[in-house]
């Protein structure tokens, strides 16, 4: 009997679409996944099956009367918790909108997947307000790792990336702010988009900072997220572009906070690229860190006023903070943002990618959640994201995407292009799976994966 | 690209001191809980260091 939830989008929906399986059939084996292995996760937040299978039904319905049922047939799907959907309050993780009115549609990202044919499952943790790189939620508990249960999944979208990553289903959409898809990416071992900036609809999306706040796919093969992609974009397709990339790779910070495996793989990948140094990459995080600070602040501003003590301590204390701080320094930070996109969107103009390190190191320790950065242990939460809140500062699209490293923890590489040619990425991320150096590797024993090489 | 870009510093410094927390907070209409303060002032230390950053006063 196929698992089809197990497979590709593609797979599903080509089977749907052929009448080898029904997409209710494709939802009630997800259902009985979930059921049976999803809890140690601490990854779905509300299980929707009483919408899914009307969702489902109605798939099999226009399939049976003939019509197209879209690209994304039968497809199972989760959602982070910052999605409208219709009839249900928009959490964005946080106790505060528990009781929030209904959201009286679905999010346009939503509403086009599920035109396509998706069928929305799950909605799925993150941190409170997406404020961090972690998952862990002071009211919804945090998400495990598939690989090794004691380890952080990333964040903040990481009940997104733990779904699909444990096979639960194909596709997961998250938001990434600052790194919140490429990072869970990376630690769970999938592809994970940041598209240009705004490239996606955030409409019925609830944000956090608006200068980097974007809607980002996981799956588990390029073909799915090309297929999602034109699915956001509500386009055809994926251009195709020439095989023949020019590949740089970025050194300076991203290479001394980087493991062996990353190292070696972005030098074979690049080949004779140049090895390109973004000059001040510490001063753009730092811009980042507090344009970020303070709009999440600033947006948080009245109901903080209100009611401080229901907001997960450590994210309130980081809002209450960004909000005190003087616009001044913000204008100051936006001006810098500006002048340097500039200079390094000149710097970059000859190369169609760039690879860096998704994350400096594999899944931090639940039990003790720090990471070493520049020879110092400093606090995953706030600074997993060293190498993609740069990348976010300049707007540019970076996937992520997944060392193939079966038996050990994932992790991952970003592939970075210029403002609106994903494509590209997309392409060189096809030759990168078609020579074996990405690809998804399925958690040992459902969750039993430990540090190098030893799969218990 | 050897020339810094700059970042024509405002003047505008991160409160600190309890009056500077506490006049910032007023200035905006965001009362601080006692059980917040420290958390407040642990984040507001470490967003001084990155306009520190920012500023490239910290040697980078």
């Amino acid at each position: 009997m196929t698992l089809w939830h197990r497979t590709t989008a593609c797979d599903i929906a080509r089977a749907v679409r052929a009448r080898e399986v029904t997409a209710r059939a494709v939802l009630e084996g997800c259902l009985a996944d979930i059921e049976a292995r999803a809890a140690p996760l601490v990854a779905v937040t509300q299980l929707l099956a009483e919408r899914a299978r009307g969702e489902a039904d109605a798939v099999d319905a226009r399939i049976a009367g003939g019509e197209d049922p879209g690209p994304l047939a039968g497809v199972p799907y989760g959602v982070k918790d910052l999605f409208d959907v219709a009839g249900l309050p928009t959490t964005a993780g946080s106790r505060v909108y528990a009781d929030a009115p209904p959201a009286p549609r679905d999010a346009k990202a939503v509403a086009r997947l599920k035109a396509a044919g998706a069928v929305l499952v799950a909605t799925l943790n993150m941190d409170e307000f997406a404020y961090g790189f972690a998952t862990i939620n002071a009211a919804y508990g945090t998400t495990r790792n598939p690989h090794d249960l004691a380890r952080l999944a990333g964040g903040s979208s990481g009940g997104s990336a733990a779904v699909v990553a444990a096979g639960l289903m194909p596709l997961a959409l998250g938001s990434d702010t600052n790194g919140s898809v490429r990072v869970p990416a990376s630690l769970t071992g999938l592809y994970g988009l940041k598209p240009t900036h705004t490239a996606l609809p955030l409409d019925g999306v609830f944000p956090f900072a608006e200068s980097f706040d974007d809607v980002g796919p996981f799956t588990r093969s390029v073909e799915d997220m090309e297929r999602v992609w034109a699915v956001l974009r509500a386009e055809p397709g994926v251009p195709h572009t020439a095989a023949d990339l020019h590949v740089a790779r970025l050194g300076g910070r991203f290479r001394v906070n980087a493991t062996a495996d990353q190292l070696a793989a972005m030098d074979a990948i690049a080949g004779k690229g140049p090895l390109l140094e973004i000059p001040e990459i510490g001063r753009a995080r730092s811009a980042a860190f507090l344009i970020t600070a303070y709009e999440g602040g600033t947006l948080h501003r009245a109901a903080l006023a209100k009611q401080a003590l229901d907001y997960d301590p450590q994210v309130r204390d980081r809002l209450i903070a960004g909000a005190l701080l003087p616009k001044g320094i913000v204008d100051e930070a936006r001006a810098f943002r500006a002048d340097y996109i500039a200079r390094v969107t000149a710097m970059l103009a000859d190369h169609d990618v760039v690879l860096a390190p998704a994350t400096p190191c594999t899944a931090p320790c639940i039990e003790d959640p720090r990471i070493e950065i520049d020879g110092e242990m400093r606090p995953a939460r706030a600074d997993l994201g060293i190498h993609t809140q740069a990348i976010t500062f300049l707007g540019f699209p970076s996937l992520a995407v997944p060392l193939k490293r079966p038996g050990v923890l994932p992790l991952g590489l970003q592939l970075i292009g210029k403002p609106g040619e994903e494509n590209r990425l997309f392409a060189l991320a096809r030759q990168l799976e078609m020579r074996g150096f990405t690809g998804v590797s399925a958690p040992a024993h459902g969750a039993e994966t430990r540090e190098e090489g030893t799969t218990q | 690209m050897t020339t810094p870009s700059p970042t024509r510093p405002c003047g505008a410094a991160v409160p600190r001191s309890r009056a500077a927390i506490d006049a910032a907070a007023a200035a905006v209409g965001l009362p601080i809980p006692e059980a917040c303060r420290s958390g407040v002032e642990a984040n507001l230390e470490l967003l001084e260091s990155h306009v520190r950053r920012m500023r490239a006063e910290d040697g980078e």
